[in-house]
């Protein structure tokens, strides 16, 4: 019976053959594994990014209008330069010329109005709306063929880079989501070639009429996903892959020591929060926050649980290494001073408290367990719950009085009010501070540079001191590499990649 | 005969009828499940209209009894739905990734067989002496190893050390059968270790006992060679036990390889059941399931059918 099967599955096999050898095996595809899994619910649509394995694909085939450095600031892509009128409510985009669609057609304007309307559009229900929901429609308007305006109801200085988001890359005027969904048509350095939501494995074509000449530099690509950390080890170790583009911190002192391979460290962005409700005793007393806060030796985590790949962070979202950053020191362990703040907040004697995690994403349940021991030194008796991972996101997040959780790293203009602003979808910790808003309006609404960076700053520093969400490091991605390759540099944004400059010896773009 | 037949047409009905069961109960027990497909699709930080909107689009909006009733009568008609992530026919999907395992566990199969008995051949050549005692330490020690392990120690030997066959299984891109072949090595030698181990610990026991019966002494008395013994009377009834463990380690390989699959990047059944069932995505869910349990029922009424057509005492 079993060789019957056996043999049948065979001949299946053998006929389906014939459609996987029409595929062009010309020169090989310079090959990046990614570590977040999305299928087989993986899209081409830009405006429902979702997975980091999204992100993977989208950067390669399509470009955003406004892109971020390594700090955060707003830089060129397909607007070559902007400006804003005397008012600050009027933005002026000046595209680039010369950029067509994989399908031929120039790249205007008026496909620019399309893009970003298109995410305010409720008939689409992009995920976009939680971050561009400010802006009006009809305030999005092209003047010329290369020339774009976005009007703002408010005065929002920060514009570029909130556009800069991961929604933010640029389709062709009139497309629709059904066909967006599984072939993107973008003005980006690779063209979709071999291509099926249910498969991890992609392949992309060079785009030979990139409007950045001379790029990209490799012939073809071939993204995969691999779950495995040992699997991604075992591909890059035998040169079955070129780049592993988060090989997590762990692996980078594993593979640190191997000759034939290259790291390359991205600024610190993403970090993790343990969040609590300020509207639920005890944490209503901000004796107890900041007492929670003062128990933890932050630097002790970055050292043991990132394995020094990351730095300590201040419980706000900005790293202490940034330039915007409040604080340049990080907040010191202070075991007495948090017992004398128990005290006097009526829990002589420690209290006992939840914690609610699971592995909603990597590395969620060591922290809490490194916090259990922390508090543990001031009386704090946290009993951790573990929570299962696959509906983490659903069914615990934001909804228990002290979760986990972790973002991607945002410039403060975004990632202030994105997370804590009173009126926030993500508002973790329920807290609602009018001062807080305040400086953050005021900021938004100041066109002087570095007026707003001292408003952002005063933000941080009561968001730190009054706020209930812990942010105790913030982590650098780091990607491997052959050491024959070069040109890629991972971004502290996760959802943010550049394979215009990756190449390998012998995957060079061919003429 | 005429009590074989109705026997194997109650049986048929048995099998449907618990096809349906499968089927309620999954679609059932994937609507309590916590968690919810939107929020999956569109992410966690998707505003709540954006969620309204794709539940209407998917048609979640509908009760789920009536949800069920359409879906299963597509499923009857042979169309077993969207999948609601993917966008795609779910048979498209369940097609290609069925066939992947299929020939995966084919291939494992063809090594299985002689991973299995030759072993125990030696071993009831050389009952209780050196050969038999490393054999069965091995098989003891390969058994206690989880399969994450093996596959693990058999890509760093086999893929890194010692760079022969390729680390990732990613057959989409294989350019002839020869290719897919080479590429699915890894995980089968690891599946047909892990299986064959049992399989030769079983064929060791009734090889020994049957060598020490009397008939197999009575032929040794006639003068014939143990060579032939062992080949012509002792392995072909040793083979019964043995070959009914095999029909379940093949069920076995279709659905239950998740943890090989994934160490390999292999794109099989089992770990795009795992991933539908993460996505709470309910047609796909259901297809894989169907067909895994079809699967299980088709082996198991073989094996019934079988043992009826051979033992005439379980006829009546």
């Amino acid at each position: 019976m079993q060789i019957g099967q056996g043999f049948k599955a065979l001949l299946l096999g053998a006929s389906i053959f014939g459609l996987a050898a029409t595929e062009a095996m010309a020169v090989e595809c310079v090959k990046v594994i990614g570590t977040e899994p999305g299928v087989p619910n993986i899209t081409m649509d830009p405006a429902f990014v979702n997975t980091s394995d999204d992100s993977y694909q989208l950067n390669a085939v399509y470009n955003r209008m406004v892109n971020l450095d390594s700090s955060f600031q707003p830089i060129p892509e397909l607007a070559k330069s902007w400006s804003v009128s005397d008012d600050g409510l009027t933005w002026t985009f000046n595209l680039e010329e010369n950029v067509t669609f994989h399908d031929g057609k120039p790249m205007t304007a008026k496909d620019v109005v399309f893009s970003f309307r298109r995410l305010l559009d409720p008939e689409v229900g992009s995920p976009a709306k939680s971050v561009l929901g400010f802006l009006d429609p009809s305030g999005i308007n092209a003047v010329d063929d290369h020339t774009v305006t976005f009007k703002t109801p408010t005065v929002v200085a920060d514009l570029p880079t909130v556009l800069a988001i991961k929604y933010g890359m640029v389709v062709p005027e009139g497309s629709t989501k059904e066909q967006l969904k599984l072939h993107e048509n973008g003005t980006g350095p690779f063209v979709q070639d071999v291509y099926d939501p249910t498969q991890t494995r992609r392949v992309f074509q060079r785009n030979k009429n990139y409007w950045r000449k001379g790029l990209p530099k490799a012939e073809c690509l071939e993204l995969s996903v691999i779950t495995e950390d040992v699997t991604r080890l075992a591909a890059i170790k035998s040169g079955a892959a070129d780049l592993v583009l988060q090989a997590g911190a762990a692996n980078a002192s594993v593979l640190a020591g191997d000759p034939t391979l290259k790291l390359e460290k991205s600024a610190p962005g993403t970090y993790m929060t343990l969040s609590m409700w300020v509207d639920t005793p005890p944490f209503n007393d901000v004796r107890v926050r900041q007492a929670m806060k003062k128990v933890i030796d932050r630097q002790l985590l970055v050292d043991t649980l990132v394995l020094g790949n990351g730095v300590a962070g201040n419980d706000n979202p900005v790293p202490p290494t940034s330039p915007d950053a409040y604080m340049h020191d990080i907040k010191p362990q202070d075991i007495e001073g948090a017992k004398k703040l128990l005290a006097e907040a009526g829990y002589p004697n420690g209290l006992t408290i939840e914690l609610n995690t699971g592995e909603g994403s990597p590395g969620m349940v060591a922290l809490a367990q490194a916090y259990q021991q922390m508090a543990a030194l001031a009386g704090i008796t946290v009993n951790i719950i573990n929570n299962p991972a696959d509906s983490y996101w659903d069914t615990t997040w934001m909804k228990k009085p002290f979760f986990g959780s972790n973002w991607s790293g945002r410039p403060a203009a975004e990632g202030l009010p994105y997370t804590f602003r009173s009126d926030a979808t993500y508002n973790e910790a329920k807290w609602k501070n009018p001062d807080f808003d305040k400086l953050l309006d005021e900021a938004r609404a100041e066109v002087d540079p570095a007026k707003r960076q001292q408003l952002y700053k005063d933000a941080q520093k009561l968001l730190s001191e009054d706020g209930g969400v812990i942010v105790p490091y913030f982590t650098s991605d780091v990607s491997v590499m052959r050491a024959d390759c070069e040109g890629y540099v991972p971004h502290p944004q996760v959802p943010i990649m550049n394979y215009e400059n990756f190449v390998c010896k012998g995957k060079e773009a061919q003429n | 005969m005429n009590t074989a037949v109705s026997l194997i047409l109650q049986r048929i009905v048995y099998s449907i009828g618990t096809l349906v069961l499968v089927s309620v109960i999954i679609f059932a027990a994937v609507e309590v499940l916590p968690g919810d497909v939107t929020a999956r699709i569109l992410g966690r930080e998707a505003p709540i209209e954006a969620r309204e909107k794709l539940r209407v689009e998917l048609g979640l909006d509908r009760p789920a009894v009536e949800r069920y009733f359409t879906w299963a009568r597509g499923a009857v008609q042979g169309d077993f739905g969207m999948s609601l992530s993917a966008r795609k026919p779910v048979d498209e999907i369940v097609f290609v990734r069925l066939r992947n395992t299929l020939i995966l566990a084919a291939y494992a199969m063809l090594l299985y067989i002689p991973l299995s008995i030759i072993p125990a051949l030696v071993q009831a050549f050389y009952p209780n002496r050196l050969p038999d005692r490393i054999i069965s330490t091995l098989t003891i020690l390969i058994l206690s190893t989880p399969e994450f392990l093996l596959s693990t120690l058999l890509l760093f030997g086999l893929a890194v050390a010692f760079p022969i066959f390729p680390p990732l299984s990613q057959v989409s891109g294989a350019a002839n059968p020869l290719e897919f072949l080479y590429m699915i090595t890894l995980p089968a030698v690891s599946l047909a270790i892990l299986l064959a181990v049992s399989g030769t610990r079983l064929l060791r026991e009734s090889m020994i006992d049957l060598l020490d019966s009397d008939f197999i002494r009575m032929a040794e008395l006639k003068g014939m060679s143990r060579l032939r013994v062992v080949l012509r009377h002792a392995l072909p009834n040793a083979l019964i036990p043995w070959l009914n463990a095999t029909a379940i380690n093949f069920a076995f390989m279709i659905g239950g390889v998740v943890v090989v699959e994934r160490v390999f990047v292999f794109p099989g059944f089992g770990s795009l059941l795992v991933d539908a069932m993460q996505l709470r995505d309910v047609p796909l869910i259901e297809a894989s399931v169907l067909i895994a349990a079809f699967i299980f029922i088709a082996v198991n009424l073989v094996a019934d059918i079988g043992a009826v057509l051979l033992n005439p005492k379980l006829r009546t």
